[in-house]
């Protein structure tokens, strides 16, 4: 049995500023043509800067910082789906991102094909999907609105049928984008007890928040992010009271 | 190369479910269905027979199986080339939440394309049978190598059209114009007949289109196999194309999410 690690060494991610520089054809023959006005050009915008990070089997690790810091962008490099510029970035392990979940949704089809749909998007056989297609739904309360397509469910079906599909196909890395809580007060409390299943189940979390209670209760280790770069890695506890400090919330609880 | 090509084997369950999907919602809402697919060329046939024919002087009979052969193949091409743009496009939510080869959004619309013209032939056939069977058979035979040929020509296009079409977001519209062009000098419905200057046959002799078109000509009105020529300008075409796309993607891959 292989352990699941995260090796991130000297990761360097840029946004290019390309795509934004020349948006269309005409702009491009222009341009190089020597035609037109010279648009003003924006910049590379560097997310990460040689981030270095060694992520082992059993770690539960949050990361914090403030708003573009480069967290988000930090896990969707590990879960593969920003290419890095220098660097690697190494997993062993099923990686299960859970991001937006209700993006990718078919709204023309019904929720019962919206859970195969998702389900084949996360890697499942079509087999697999069948049997747990109760369980989901289940779980989802949706009854019989489960054959009516997704476009006629309400927004908090809607979540609650995103929640459901996302949290039944489990992984041994778990990437999330904050805690995700779904629903009115009664599903809350399901979810919440399903996400906790999913955190005991999962060999390795990464989890980013802005909720430093949450980051308390769940992680053990706890990374600080500031302009791409890591500031301050360590047990949570301790990192998450640097941050309050730092960002001028005070100390406290 | 060959990782990539067993990702994409290992992403088969969720490509092929996108196409069988885009299939089912594109007629859910009409009440004809999937009859749409034939007759949509069906009507344009008729429109293009009863006018062209009557302006040329050639007997319907010959003109309809002709130009309904033209429209099905033309519409596969167009498909590709213009459907094909959208397909990584539209396919943002998926880009962007997991690592899956990018070519499988195009192979996506590459299948939903060849099966509407699988659907659209039958269309084809249905009006040999009843107007003049004898090349039926051959041309119900020969099928598969036609499905087979489109298939791997209207991959490596889409896979061009759609990475393009992400970086410059007019060049659907530039496409647009030289598909146009493109329809007028492929004999879809001129027939080689019409062309008088020597220049223009040769354009004709040329253009890959007419070989492509000959695919589905050769058997369904010949009542021969496409010949060597053909087969030679289509997979010299697909080799092209193929190289092209895999030089493309190559290039891109790694950069093309911050397109979005």
């Amino acid at each position: 049995m292989t352990h699941c690690y995260i090796h991130i060494k000297d990761a360097t991610l840029l946004y290019p500023s390309s795509p934004y520089n020349a948006l269309t054809l005409k702009e491009e023959v222009f341009k190089r043509l020597s035609l037109g006005k010279p648009s003003r050009l924006v910049y590379d915008i560097q997310a990460l800067k040689q981030v270095n990070l060694e992520i082992k089997e059993g770690e539960r690790v949050g990361i914090i910082g403030r708003n573009g810091a480069g967290k988000s962008t930090l896990l969707k490099a590990i879960a593969g789906v920003y290419p890095l510029q220098t660097g690697a970035i190494e997993t062993q392990g099923k990686i299960r991102a859970m991001f937006d979940l209700s993006l990718g949704f078919e709204f023309e089809a019904t929720g019962r094909e919206n859970i195969m749909y998702r389900g084949l998007l996360l890697g499942e056989s079509p087999k697999n999907i069948r049997e747990k297609e109760q369980q989901i739904i289940e779980f989802a309360e949706l009854g019989d609105f489960i054959d009516f397509p997704i476009k006629t469910y309400s927004a908090g079906m809607l979540v609650r049928l995103a929640f459901a599909i996302s949290t039944t196909v489990s992984g041994e890395i778990l990437l999330l984008d904050e805690i995700l809580g779904a629903g009115d007060a009664a599903f809350q409390a399901k979810a919440r007890k399903r996400m906790e299943e999913m955190i005991s189940q999962a060999k390795i979390i990464v989890l980013v928040s802005h909720d430093m209670s949450s980051i308390r209760r769940i992680c053990t280790r706890a990374i600080y992010l500031q302009n791409g770069q890591v500031i301050a890695d360590g047990p949570a506890d301790e990192v998450a009271q640097k941050y309050l400090v730092s960002v001028g919330a005070g100390g406290g609880n | 190369m060959k990782n990539y090509l067993r990702e994409i084997w290992a992403t088969r369950y969720f490509w092929s479910h996108l196409a069988r999907a885009e299939l089912k919602y594109k007629f859910r809402r009409s009440r004809l269905g999937l009859l749409w697919t034939m007759i949509n060329p069906l009507i344009l046939m008729l429109m293009i027979t009863i006018i062209f024919g009557n302006l040329f002087g050639i007997p319907m009979q010959d003109f309809a199986p002709y130009v309904f052969s033209g429209l099905i193949v033309w519409e596969f091409v167009l498909g590709s080339a213009l459907g094909g743009c959208n397909s990584l496009l539209m396919s943002e939510a998926y880009i962007k939440q997991f690592r899956h080869p990018l070519v499988i959004y195009p192979l996506k619309t590459t299948l939903v394309q060849v099966a509407t013209f699988l659907i659209a032939i039958q269309a084809m056939f249905l009006w040999l049978l009843v107007t003049d069977p004898t090349n039926l058979w051959l041309g119900i035979i020969t099928l598969p190598i036609t499905a087979f040929c489109l298939f791997l020509l209207g991959w490596p296009i889409a896979i061009l059209t759609s990475s393009i079409n992400l970086k410059y977001r007019d060049f659907a519209q530039v496409l647009g114009l030289v598909m146009q062009l493109l329809w007028y000098i492929s004999p879809v419905f001129f027939q080689p007949e019409m062309f008088k200057s020597k220049e223009l046959v040769a354009l004709l002799e040329y253009n890959p289109i007419t070989h492509i078109l000959n695919l589905v000509r050769a058997p369904l009105l010949n009542g021969s196999f496409p010949s060597a020529v053909d087969f030679g300008y289509v997979f010299g075409l697909i080799a092209v194309l193929s190289l092209l796309a895999i030089w493309r993607m190559n290039r891109v891959e790694k950069t093309l999410v911050y397109y979005f």
